[in-house]
């Protein structure tokens, strides 16, 4: 019952509440405690309700009771200020009070008594009462505050001790993520000090080495791994802590006896004042991922191989294929030469285009393996748009003339200009373009080579009349060997002409493009590079006539070949020539050796030999004073200018083609014959 | 030009043809007296076309490649 209900009294002022019935004793009481000295207020009750709403109200300083009350007692009011107010000091103040009652009063908590007969003892026992009153409400209340700051310092010990948990609870939470996370990280986390001696390793590390942290910890690379490997390990470390960043490196390891491969990066660990302590290490193991990688590039290297070996292939068959086409196409000339029934002819005729197809068909796949294989050899220069139009123009021209197809070159300014082009192989790109625009073209119709620029690039434009292509086959139109249906229509084709036109224009830096319309025919078109300097339109050769009656000229052809059908065609040949005489080697060096022994007037050269090279002969023979001045005709399949030109280079006077054109033989021979007194050294090829 | 099927067509497209020169060349024997002397030209013909057959064959079971 600590209540305040007010404040305290000022200075001095006492309140007084005096239970008391008799007014006389009231006042008496009153004026005995103020006749003393003593400032007091004083409320007066007799009754139980007045005494509780008196304590209600106030703080009292003392109590003063009657002990005889007719509706109260003084016990029941003691009993009640026990209660109520324990610290205000209670005083009897009665008439009648024996010494036991008086005795037992006190021993319940009454500080005095004071009988009314001896009034003037009261304001002394009642300044004492009030005085002893403060001095224990003054140790009261430094009890309660130490009780107080007791409490309080033992709150601060309980809230810091559980500060100290939480952070250390926090600390464990945290050192145990961590560790949780080293421990299921599937690289190996390592950490060594600056002698390199591991300082801890996780579990991933512990399991792959097989042996127990215990085991690891405090040792050395050197004691643990291969000396190699250690050293190596022990050098990445120091480049790490040299770096004072990370440092990445492939690291093998020998775990048992298999090899596996890390991926490691490496990083040193820092003191506060940032001077490296240890290197710490994550290494993730590769070995899987190099595998793979290792097989892809074996794959890779296979496939390329595989090809290579498909392209060879087809290139050596394709030469294989040349000799037996030779002879063919060879004999198929002399024949058509000779006088027959049209019944014969026709089957001649028909002999003659079976065999161009085949050499059409390993031409253009030898031609689209060199462009896939990257070793198509160009010889690129300014090439007169007019000239080769008109030149293609005038080839293709027969082949519609029976079906009443016409070849109309568009005049345009435009076809005085130049583009950059090899001479040979955009030759070829038209006759293609324009033998299709007349071999899918319907009878009578009209062929169109136009020429259109656009910016720096001309543009060689084919257009048809024909059938045109349906959209739908329009994307396969470039494919090799793709002939969209054409293959049943009797139109002869090999499925590759547009695959290769596009492969040479685009290995000419060109392009090619089409449009095409079902019913309204077909537009194709090479687009090159304007050449910066036209030049002047080179002579072309002279054309060889047929096979006209041989010239009186006498002399001996050594032929070095040895495909006996090639000997055979060319005794053929010779026949139209009586007057010379063949002789014939089989292999290189049989050639020198009759070439020393017969002095022939012309030699004959065949470049694929089975025993040296022709090339090796025909150097051999421009080493030998004595026989180079025997001129030299050089036969090869191989016909491209770069090859040409190192032939001729290297001391032949001709060149001809295999499958041989028999007119161009027989010219050829005849020429070198007639040079042969002049000692003419100068050089003549067919192109 | 690579791929099997390329090989596979191309083969074809030589054995046809080569089938059209034997044709033509074997009419054309059949059509020639025994003692004409360009039989011979057109033996060598056929010879050669079936060399050339030979070689497609061999190609053709020559599968690994």
């Amino acid at each position: 019952m600590n209540r305040r209900l007010e404040p305290p009294m000022p200075d001095g002022r006492l309140r007084v509440l005096h239970v008391e019935d008799d007014p006389v004793d009231r006042e008496l009481v009153a004026a005995t405690l103020r006749g003393d000295g003593l400032i007091v207020d004083i409320d007066w009750t007799d009754t139980r309700d007045g005494m509780l709403r008196a304590l209600e109200r106030h703080t009292y300083d003392v109590i003063l009771a009657d002990d005889r009350l007719p509706a109260f007692d003084g016990h029941a009011a003691q009993v009640l200020a026990a209660e109520r107010t324990p610290i205000v000091p209670f005083i009897f103040v009665s008439g009648t009070l024996g010494e036991e009652i008086a005795i037992e009063r006190l021993k319940a908590g009454a500080v005095d008594y004071v009988l009314k007969q001896r009034l003037g003892r009261l304001p002394e026992a009642v300044r004492r009462a009030t005085r002893e009153a403060r001095v224990r409400a003054e140790h009261a209340r430094a009890a309660a505050e130490v009780l107080r700051l007791n409490a309080e310092l033992e709150q601060r010990v309980v809230e810091r001790t559980a500060q100290l948990a939480d952070r250390e609870e926090a600390l464990r939470a945290s050192e145990q993520r961590l560790q949780s996370i080293l421990d299921h990280s599937p690289a190996l986390i390592y950490v060594k000090d600056l002698d390199g001696r591991y300082q801890f390793v996780n579990r991933c590390f512990v399991a792959t080495l097989g042996r127990d942290a215990a085991d690891v910890l405090g040792r050395t690379d050197l004691e643990l791994f291969p000396v190699r490997l250690a050293s190596m390990y022990r050098e990445n470390d120091a480049a790490a802590i040299r770096a004072m960043t990370a440092v990445h490196s492939e690291e093998p390891s020998l775990i048992g006896p298999t090899v596996r491969v890390y991926a490691s990066a490496k990083f040193p660990l820092l003191d506060r004042a940032g001077i490296p302590y240890a290197v710490c290490g994550i290494s993730t193991d590769i070995t899987d991922r190099k595998q793979a990688e290792d097989q892809l590039k074996t794959a890779r290297l296979e496939a390329e191989r595989a090809n290579r070996a498909k392209s060879e292939f087809l290139s050596r068959m394709s030469h294989d294929l040349r000799t037996p086409l030779n002879a063919i196409l060879g004999f198929a000339q002399l024949l058509a030469a000779d006088a027959l029934t049209t019944d014969q002819q026709e089957c001649v005729q028909q002999i003659q285009a079976g065999g161009r197809h085949l050499l059409d068909l390993i031409n253009e796949v030898l031609d689209l393996t060199r462009i896939e294989a990257g070793y198509l050899s160009l010889s690129p220069e300014p090439v007169h748009v007019g000239d080769i139009a008109a030149h293609a123009a005038a080839l293709v021209a027969p082949l519609g003339r029976d079906r009443g197809i016409a070849i109309v070159v568009e005049p345009s300014p435009l076809f005085q200009q130049s583009v950059r082009a090899d001479r040979q192989r955009l030759n070829q790109v038209l006759l293609n373009l324009l033998s299709n625009a007349v071999k899918y073209n319907r009878d009578g119709g009209q062929v169109i080579l136009s020429v259109d620029q656009h910016g720096s690039r001309l543009r060689l434009v084919v257009t048809d009349t024909g059938f045109g292509i349906a959209e739908e086959k329009q994307t396969l139109l470039f494919r090799p060997f793709e002939r969209l249906g054409a293959e049943s229509t009797g139109v002869e084709g090999t499925g590759l002409g547009l695959t290769l036109v596009r492969g040479l224009a685009e290995a000419m830096g060109g392009s090619v493009g089409f449009r095409s319309e079902v019913d309204r025919g077909s537009t194709f078109w090479i687009e090159l590079a304007i050449a910066a300097t036209p030049v002047a339109t080179p002579v072309t050769d002279a054309e060889v006539s047929t096979l006209r009656a041989g010239t009186e000229q006498t002399g001996t052809i050594l032929y070095i070949e040895d495909n006996v059908s090639n000997v055979r065609l060319m005794q053929r040949v010779l026949a139209l020539r009586p007057n010379l005489t063949l002789v014939h080697a089989p292999t290189g060096h049989r050639g020198l050796s009759m070439a020393r022994e017969r002095r022939p007037d012309v030699i004959l050269l065949d470049l694929h030999l089975p025993d040296v090279g022709g090339e090796e002969v025909l150097r051999l023979l421009w080493n030998d004073p004595a026989l180079r001045v025997i001129p030299v005709a050089v036969l090869s399949a191989d016909a491209t200018p770069a090859h040409m030109r190192r032939v001729l280079a290297s001391g032949a006077r001709a060149y001809l083609t295999k499958p041989l054109d028999i007119p161009r033989v027989l010219d050829t021979l005849d020429r070198l014959l007639a040079a042969r007194q002049s000692r003419d050294l100068s050089v003549e090829s067919e192109t | 030009v690579n791929g099997d099927v390329k090989q596979t067509t191309w083969r074809h497209d030589l054995k046809n043809h080569l089938g059209i020169v034997l044709g033509f060349s074997e009419l054309l024997l059949a059509r020639l007296d025994p003692d004409n002397p360009i039989r011979v030209d057109v033996q060598e013909i056929h010879l050669a076309a079936q060399r050339a057959l030979h070689l497609v064959r061999t190609i053709a079971s020559d599968d690994s490649q």
